[in-house]
C-alpha cells in the first residue's frame, strides 16, 4: 500500500499532522540535523583550539625556562670574581659554589682550560674530563654560548650546559672557560604533565632532529617520536590526523619554538597528541545536550500538533457518524449541537440535520411506490412461471431430440430426448469447453466427419434440412436433422437450434417397399423371359426335329416320296439358328440391363449418332413414318460408348414408332448444350453441370401418368405378348445413368411424348471424327493351323462346339470337365499344349483358382478366358496376380472364337520369333 | 549524518593511517630520507684513520653507487664530542668496545634494523653479544686486536717482554704512550699485577703514581695512534704502546720495528659499527656495514688494515701466514691474558676520570714546564701524519 494511502493519512487529523510534520517539524528537524553537525565540527574545533591555545602557553613557558638559562648565563658573566682573568681558581671555585647555592638553578658549574680540559668543579659527579664539543671551542673563541639538551653520564634527564669565557687580552685564548649545566628536562617535565590533557594525550617536545626533549616518560628522552618524520612536518599542518606504530588514530596539535625562543641555533617542536576518540567523545558530549534539547522541543511540537488535529477533527467524526448513521437507515440520528465547535461545523450539521430530514420523508414515499412495483412484478413472474413450464412441458415431450447453443458453441438447452438418441447428458458438458461436446457427439455418428462439416458449416445460417445421418451409440438408428439459428427481437443470432428426428422406421418401411416392389420386377422378368426362351426354343427345336427327320442314322438325307413339298434341311437348319441368335440378343439385352456390359469410352458426337440411327431405321419404318434430326451446331461432346448409346436411341425411336403405330407420324432427334442446375440435376443424383441433351419427340398419343410411372420398370411393357421384352426403356435407362446422366419424360395424352437424354460434356476432347463402319471380322479358312489346345468347360454341349470349331481350324484339342481334371491334363501334357480354353463358372475348382494353378505349373502358357459374364482383364490380373491372353464372350461366335485363338497364337509365335 | 560525518572523519584517519603505513613500507625497503624521498647517495663514516681498505670503499661505491664520505678522529673523545655537537652529521661511527656504552648511554647511537645485515651471519659468534652490547643492539663487530707493546729492535734486541718496559728508566725520552684513558691507565696496572678492570680506588691511585712518575721523569710522549707509528717508523721512539693493527702495519713498513703482546696480558677490544642517532644515511650505513661482513670483502680489507677481522667466513680468503701471524691473532695460551677493559659505570667512572684527569694535568704541566707543545686536543686529525695505523 502506497503510504499517502495509508488509512490514517485519509483522516483530517493525520493529513493535518503531515503538513504540520512536513512544514513545520521536517525542516525544523533538518535544521537541527545541520546544526547538529555544524556544531560537531565546531566543537572538534573548538577542543582543538582549546589545545592549541595549550601549546602556544607552554611553547611560552618553554621560551621562559631558556629565557631563564641565558639570564643564568648574563649571571655568570656579569660575575666579577669568575671573569676576572687575575682570580685564582680557588677564588672562582668558591664563588661557583655560592652561586650554585644562590641561584639554585645549576647542577653544577665547572671551570675548564682553553683546551677543554677539566678543572675545578662545584661537584664531582661526572664532571667531563675533556670537553671538546663546539660550544667549547666557540667559548675559547670568546663567544658565550649554550649548549643544545643534552643527556651526561651518570645522571638522569637532559642539561643545557652553559659556556662562557673568562675574559682575556685581545688575540689571546680565555684563561678558562665557565661551563654551568641547568636541568632542562625535569622543568620542561613539569610543563607538559600539569596541563589539562585529557586521558590517553600526551604533549611532548622534540628537538629539531625529532628527538624527544621533553616527554613525561623519561625513558623516552632522545628516542624518536616518528623515526619516519622530520620534526618540521608536525607543522605541515599544524593540526592533523597522525597514527603511532600500534595504529592509534591522534589528532596532532603542533607548536614551533623558534631558534629565538630556544636561544641555541635551532627550533624545537611542541606536539599535543589527542586521541581522536577523546576529541570525538568531547564533542559527542556537546551533541548529546544539543539533541536531547532538540528533541524535547520536537516533542512539544509534535504533541501540540496532536491537541490541535484532534481538536479540528473531532467535529467531523460527529458529523461523520452522524452519516454512518443515515447510511445505516437511521434517520432519527441528527448531529449533536456542540457549542465548542467552529462555525463552519455548526453551519455543516445544521445542514445536515435538514438533508436528514428530507431524506426521511423521500425515504417514505419511495417505499410506497416499491411496494406498488413489487406486487406487479410478483404478477408478472408468476405469469412468466407458467408459460415457462407449458414450454418446458413441450421442449420435453416432443419426439425430436432438441439442441439448443450460444453462439459461442455452449449448450443452452436439451432435451430429454437428445439425451436418449445419442446417450450424452449435456449437462456433463456444461462446465467444459464446447469442444469435447461437439467430438463426443460427432462420435455418434457413423459418418462423424461428415456430420461435424454440416453441424460447422450450418452455425448461424439460415435453415438447414438434412435427411438420413446413421447413429451408432447407443443404439443405431438413422436421423434426419434440421438446424436454424435462434434470432433476438433485432435478428442478432442469439443461439442455434438444432431438431433430429429418429427415422429409423420410416427408413425401414421405405426398404420393405423397394424389396416388393423388386420381386415383383424379378417375377415379371422370368415371365417374360420364360416367355420369349418357350417361343424361340419352339423354334430351334421345332426346325432341328424337321431337318433330323430328314435325315437317316448315319446322317444321309432321305428322300423320302411325298415330302418334296417340304422345306429343306438348311431351311430349317436356317430358322433354328435364327431363333438361337435371338435368344442370344435377348441374353446380351439381359446382360445389358444388369450393367455388367462393358463400356468403351470415347469423346462422340450425338448429332453423328441421330443421324446414324435415322439411317439405320429408314429401310424398316413405315412410309407414314417420317424420321427427322434437328442438330445443333457445336454440339458438346459427350464421353460415352458409341454403340450403348445407339442402342439407347434405337430403342427410343423403336418405342416412338411403336407408340405412332400405324396412323403415321413425325419422329424427330433434337440436339442441344444444356447447363443444368444443381436442383435439376440432384433430383438424378447427378452434379451440376454442362449436359448434352438428346431429345426423342414422337406426335404419338402420349401416355397416361399411370404408364409414366412404370416406363422405366423392367419387364414393363405395353405392347402385346412377343412383341416386347419390356426391357428397352429400362436398359436405356441403365445405360444412361452408367454414363453418369439421366432420362427425362415428358408426355400429354393426344400430343405425344418426348424422352430427353442428358449426358455429361466430354471436356478433354474436341468432337470426335466420325465413327468409322463396324469392321467386318476377317474371314479365316478353316483348316491348316497346328497346335494343342486345351478346353477346360464343364458344359459338355459348349465344350463339343468349341472342340468341334477348332478341330475343324486343324487343331488338336485336349478336353477337360473342370478344374480339377484340366490341371491334371495340362500337367501330363506340359510341353504339348499352345493354349489353354478356360470356362471360369465350373463345379469343384472354380475357373479363377484353376487359372492361378495353370499359370503356377507354366507362367508362359497363354489362357483365353471364356464366360457368358463379361470380364475386364486388368481387373480379373488384380485379382489372380496372372494376366489372361484374351477374353471370349459366350455364346460364341464361331468366327470370333477362331480369331481369338488364331490371334493369341500368332501373337506368340511373333514374339518368339523375334529376335531377343 | 551524524554517522555519515562520523564516518568522514574516520575516513580521514583511516586514509592518513594507510598513507603513512606505505610510508613505512617504503622507508623499510629502500633507502629513503625522513621527507619519504630518496636520500643522496651518500654515506657518512666517521671511524680512525687508516681504517679501511681504499679499494674496498672504491668497491662499495662501485657496486651500490654510493658515495663514501670517509671523515676521521683521532681519538674517541674527539669522536664524542663531535656527535654530541652535530649529531645528524656522521651517519656510522666506528667505535672502540670501551666507549660504546657511552654512546649508547648519551643516546646518540641507534638501534641497528638487523634485518638489512643478513652478513650478521657470517660473524664469529665468539665477538657478537658481548658485555659492552649483550645483544648487539647497537654495534656490528668490525675488527678486533689488543693493545700491546711494539718497540725497536735495533734498540732493543732483547726487550723485557712486559708492560714495565715501558716504566723503564733506561728509555726516558724514547717511550709513547696512547692518549687514551682505559689504555694508558690499563699498561700502569698490568704492569702494578693489577687487574685493568680493578673497582678499587687504591689501584687507580697507584697507576696515577706510576703514570705521573713517568710523566715527570721519563720525558714521555702521549700521541695518537699515527703519531706513535710513525716515531717506531722513524725510530725516535723505541718502545711504544701500541694497537695491534698499527704494530702490524709499521712492522711492515720499517723491518726494525717490532711487537709483543707482554706476559701480563693486554687490553682487548672490539671496534664496532654503529650507526648515529640522527642519522640521515641510515639505509645507506646499514648497506655499507653489510657489505663489509661480506667475506671476501672483509678479507681484503683486513689483508690491508692488518687487524683480525671478526668474520669467521673471511678467513677462507685471507692467506695462510697472515692467518698465522700470532701477533694479529694471538694464540689462545696468549689471549687467555688478554681481557676486555672495564665498562665505565656510576661506580667506577669516577675513579677512571679522576685518575686520567690526573695524569692530564701531570702531562700538561710536564709540558708547560718544558715548554713542548702537546699535541692540540680536539682538532680534527683528518689528515694523519704518517699513512698508517690506527
Amino acid at each position: 500500500m502506497p503510504f499517502s494511502r495509508h488509512p490514517f493519512l485519509r483522516t483530517i487529523r493525520g493529513r493535518i499532522l503531515a503538513a504540520l510534520l512536513l512544514c513545520g517539524i521536517v525542516p525544523a528537524a533538518l535544521v537541527q540535523v545541520v546544526n547538529h553537525l555544524q556544531l560537531s565540527s565546531s566543537l572538534e574545533t573548538s577542543e582543538c583550539a582549546k589545545y592549541e591555545s595549550l601549546n602556544s602557553l607552554v611553547v611560552r613557558q618553554i621560551g621562559a625556562v631558556m629565557r631563564t638559562a641565558e639570564s643564568q648565563l648574563r649571571l655568570l658573566r656579569d660575575n666579577p670574581v669568575l671573569v676576572n682573568p687575575d682570580s685564582s681558581e680557588a677564588a672562582r671555585l668558591e664563588e661557583m659554589q655560592r652561586i650554585v647555592r644562590a641561584a639554585g638553578s645549576f647542577s653544577d658549574i665547572s671551570l675548564y682550560t682553553a683546551d677543554g680540559l677539566f678543572t675545578k668543579s662545584t661537584s664531582d659527579l661526572w664532571p667531563e674530563p675533556v670537553d671538546r664539543t663546539d660550544w667549547m671551542r666557540r667559548a675559547r673563541d670568546g663567544e658565550p654560548c649554550l649548549s643544545s639538551p643534552q643527556k651526561i653520564l651518570g645522571a638522569e634527564g637532559l642539561y643545557i650546559s652553559i659556556y662562557l669565557p673568562v675574559k682575556s687580552a685581545p688575540g689571546q685564548r680565555p684563561p678558562a672557560i665557565i661551563k654551568g649545566r641547568l636541568p632542562f628536562a625535569p622543568a620542561t617535565e613539569a610543563l607538559l604533565t600539569s596541563s589539562e590533557l585529557p586521558p590517553g594525550a600526551s604533549m611532548v617536545l622534540i628537538d629539531a632532529n625529532g628527538n624527544f626533549i621533553g616527554h613525561s616518560d623519561s625513558t623516552k628522552i632522545l628516542r624518536k617520536l616518528d623515526v619516519n618524520r622530520p620534526a618540521d612536518s608536525w607543522l605541515k599542518p599544524a593540526i592533523g590526523i597522525y597514527t603511532d606504530s600500534d595504529g592509534r588514530a591522534y589528532t596532532s596539535i603542533a607548536a614551533m619554538v623558534s631558534q629565538e625562543e630556544t636561544r641555541i641555533g635551532e627550533p624545537w617542536y611542541l606536539v599535543t597528541l589527542i586521541p581522536q576518540s577523546e576529541l570525538t567523545a568531547a564533542a559527542a558530549r556537546g551533541r548529546l545536550s544539543f539533541v536531547l534539547a532538540g528533541f524535547f522541543s520536537l516533542l512539544l511540537a509534535l504533541s501540540s500538533g496532536v491537541w490541535l488535529s484532534r481538536k479540528l477533527s473531532q467535529p467531523v467524526i460527529a458529523v461523520a457518524r452522524a452519516a454512518r448513521a443515515v447510511a445505516g437507515g437511521n434517520l432519527e440520528c441528527p448531529i449533536p449541537n456542540d457549542p465548542g465547535a467552529p462555525e463552519e461545523f455548526a453551519q455543516l450539521s445544521s445542514a445536515f440535520n435538514r438533508m436528514v430530514r428530507e431524506l426521511r420523508s423521500h425515504r417514505d414515499g419511495l417505499q410506497n411506490l416499491v411496494d406498488e412495483r413489487t406486487a406487479s412484478l410478483s404478477e408478472s413472474q408468476y405469469r412468466l412461471e407458467n408459460v415457462s413450464a407449458q414450454l418446458r412441458a413441450a421442449f420435453d415431450a416432443t419426439r425430436e431430440a432438441i439442441l439448443i447453443l450460444a453462439p459461442d458453441g455452449r449448450i443452452i438447452a436439451a432435451n430429454s430426448k437428445f439425451r436418449e438418441f445419442f446417450g450424452i447428458d449435456p449437462e456433463t458438458y456444461r462446465q467444459q469447453h464446447f469442444a469435447a461436446f461437439e467430438s463426443r457427439l460427432f462420435g455418434v455418428f457413423q459418418d462423424g466427419a461428415s456430420f461435424s462439416e454440416k453441424w460447422r458449416y450450418a452455425f448461424g445460417r439460415e435453415e438447414a434440412h438434412d435427411t438420413g445421418w446413421a447413429v451408432l451409440s447407443p443404439k443405431k438408428r438413422v436421423v434426419s436433422s434440421y438446424t436454424v439459428p435462434v434470432l433476438s427481437r433485432t435478428d442478432t443470432t442469439i443461439g442455434q437450434l438444432w431438431m433430429f428426428r429418429d427415422i429409423t422406421r420410416q427408413r425401414e418401411l421405405q426398404s420393405g417397399l423397394e424389396q416388393a416392389q423388386k420381386m415383383e420386377a424379378v417375377g415379371r422378368l422370368a415371365g417374360g423371359i420364360a416367355h420369349d426362351f418357350n417361343n424361340l426354343l419352339t423354334g430351334i427345336l421345332g426346325n432341328l426335329n424337321l431337318a433330323d427327320d430328314q435325315l437317316t442314322d448315319s446322317g444321309v438325307l432321305l428322300s423320302l416320296p411325298g415330302r418334296a413339298a417340304a422345306p429343306p434341311v438348311r431351311q430349317h437348319l436356317q430358322l433354328a439358328r435364327t431363333a438361337g441368335e435371338r435368344a442370344a440378343g435377348l441374353v446380351k439385352q439381359l446382360l445389358g440391363f444388369s450393367r455388367r456390359s462393358q463400356l468403351v469410352l470415347a469423346a462422340v458426337d450425338a448429332n453423328a449418332l441421330c443421324q446414324e440411327v435415322k439411317d439405320l431405321l429408314r429401310a424398316t419404318l413405315d412410309p407414314r413414318h417420317q424420321l427427322e434430326v434437328v442438330p445443333t451446331l457445336g454440339l458438346w461432346p459427350v464421353l460415352g460408348d458409341a454403340t450403348q448409346i445407339d442402342q439407347v436411341l434405337m430403342n427410343m425411336a423403336v418405342n416412338a414408332r411403336d407408340a405412332i403405330g400405324d396412323r403415321g407420324g413425325v419422329i424427330s432427334f433434337t440436339t442441344s448444350n444444356t447447363q443444368v442446375s444443381a436442383g435439376h440435376a440432384g433430383r438424378h443424383g447427378c452434379p451440376a453441370g454442362e449436359y448434352t441433351r438428346i431429345s426423342v419427340t414422337d406426335n404419338g398419343p402420349g401416355m397416361p401418368p399411370s404408364v409414366m410411372e412404370k416406363i422405366f420398370e423392367p419387364f414393363y411393357t405395353t405392347k402385346e405378348q412377343g412383341k416386347g421384352t419390356g426391357l428397352g426403356l429400362a436398359t436405356s435407362f441403365g445405360i444412361v445413368n452408367q454414363h453418369g446422366g439421366w432420362i427425362e419424360c415428358q408426355s400429354v395424352l393426344g400430343t405425344g411424348t418426348t424422352f430427353h437424354i442428358y449426358l455429361p460434356r466430354c471436356k478433354t476432347a474436341s468432337m470426335p471424327p466420325a465413327r468409322p463402319k463396324t469392321m467386318p471380322l476377317p474371314m479365316l479358312t478353316p483348316g491348316g493351323k497346328t497346335g494343342t489346345i486345351l478346353l477346360i468347360d464343364d458344359e459338355p454341349l459348349v465344350r463339343s462346339i468349341a472342340e468341334a470349331v477348332l478341330k475343324r481350324e486343324g487343331y488338336r484339342v485336349l478336353t477337360a470337365d473342370d478344374g480339377v481334371e484340366g490341371i491334371e491334363v495340362f500337367r501330363k501334357n506340359l510341353h504339348d499344349v499352345s493354349l489353354i480354353m478356360l470356362d471360369l463358372t465350373m463345379p469343384r475348382l472354380s475357373g479363377r483358382d484353376t487359372f492361378i494353378e495353370l499359370k503356377r505349373l507354366d507362367p508362359e502358357i497363354p489362357v483365353l478366358i471364356c464366360s457368358g459374364y463379361m470380364v475386364e482383364i486388368e481387373e480379373f490380373e488384380k485379382e489372380t496376380g496372372f494376366r489372361p491372353s484374351s477374353f471370349v464372350p459366350k455364346p460364341y461366335a464361331i468366327n470370333e472364337l477362331s480369331l481369338s485363338v488364331h490371334t493369341v497364337l500368332e501373337d506368340i509365335r511373333t514374339v518368339t520369333l523375334m529376335p531377343s | 549524518m551524524l554517522n555519515i560525518y562520523k564516518r568522514l572523519i574516520l575516513g580521514v584517519g583511516l586514509t592518513l593511517t594507510l598513507l603513512n603505513a606505505c610510508h613505512r613500507s617504503n622507508s623499510a625497503g629502500t633507502s629513503t630520507t625522513k621527507d619519504g624521498v630518496p636520500e643522496a647517495k651518500i654515506v657518512t663514516l666517521f671511524a680512525w684513520a687508516d681504517y679501511f681498505n681504499p679499494a674496498v670503499l672504491k668497491d662499495f661505491e662501485t657496486q651500490t653507487g654510493v658515495k663514501v664520505d670517509y671523515q676521521t678522529f683521532s681519538s674517541a673523545e674527539e669522536m664524542e664530542a663531535r656527535l654530541r655537537s652535530t649529531p645528524a652529521a656522521f651517519d656510522l661511527i666506528v667505535i672502540d668496545s670501551f666507549n660504546l656504552p657511552h654512546l649508547h648511554q648519551l643516546s646518540l647511537i641507534a638501534p641497528l634494523d638487523k634485518a638489512r645485515l643478513p652478513g650478521l651471519s657470517n660473524l664469529d659468534p665468539g665477538f657478537l653479544n658481548l658485555s659492552f652490547d649483550p645483544h648487539n643492539e647497537y654495534s656490528v663487530p668490525y675488527t678486533w686486536g689488543t693493545t700491546l707493546i711494539a718497540y725497536r729492535t735495533d734498540k732493543l734486541p732483547q726487550p723485557d717482554r712486559s708492560w714495565n718496559l715501558l716504566f723503564d728508566k733506561k728509555l726516558s725520552g724514547h717511550v709513547m704512550m696512547i692518549d687514551d684513558n682505559f689504555d694508558a691507565l690499563a699498561s700502569s696496572m698490568l704492569s702494578l699485577g693489577k687487574s685493568p678492570s680493578s673497582r678499587i680506588q687504591a689501584d687507580y691511585d697507584a697507576a696515577v703514581v706510576r703514570l705521573v712518575d713517568q710523566i715527570s721523569t721519563m720525558n714521555v710522549i702521549y700521541g695518537d695512534d699515527s703519531t706513535i707509528k710513525a716515531a717506531l717508523v722513524a725510530g725516535d721512539t723505541w718502545a711504544a704502546m701500541c694497537y695491534s693493527g698499527d704494530a702490524s702495519t709499521a712492522a711492515e713498513e720499517q723491518p726494525l720495528v717490532d711487537f709483543f703482546i707482554p706476559k701480563e696480558g693486554a687490553p682487548k677490544w672490539v671496534d664496532s659499527f654503529a650507526v648515529t642517532r640522527d642519522a640521515r644515511h641510515a639505509g645507506a650505513a646499514h648497506e655499507f656495514v653489510n657489505f663489509l661482513l661480506d667475506p671476501a670483502v672483509s678479507a681484503k680489507n683486513s689483508i690491508v688494515t692488518r687487524y683480525a677481522t671478526p668474520n669467521l667466513k673471511a678467513k677462507d680468503h685471507l692467506p695462510a701466514e697472515f692467518l698465522a701471524d700470532e701477533r694479529i691473532f694471538p694464540p689462545a695460551d696468549i689471549m687467555v691474558r688478554c681481557v676486555f677493559l672495564p665498562k665505565m659505570d656510576a661506580a667506577n667512572a669516577p675513579m677512571i676520570n679522576r685518575a686520567w684527569l690526573a695524569v692530564q694535568r701531570a702531562y700538561m704541566a710536564a709540558h708547560e714546564k718544558t715548554a713542548q707543545p702537546r699535541p692540540v686536543l680536539g682538532a680534527a686529525a683528518t689528515v694523519p701524519v704518517v699513512p698508517a695505523g690506527r
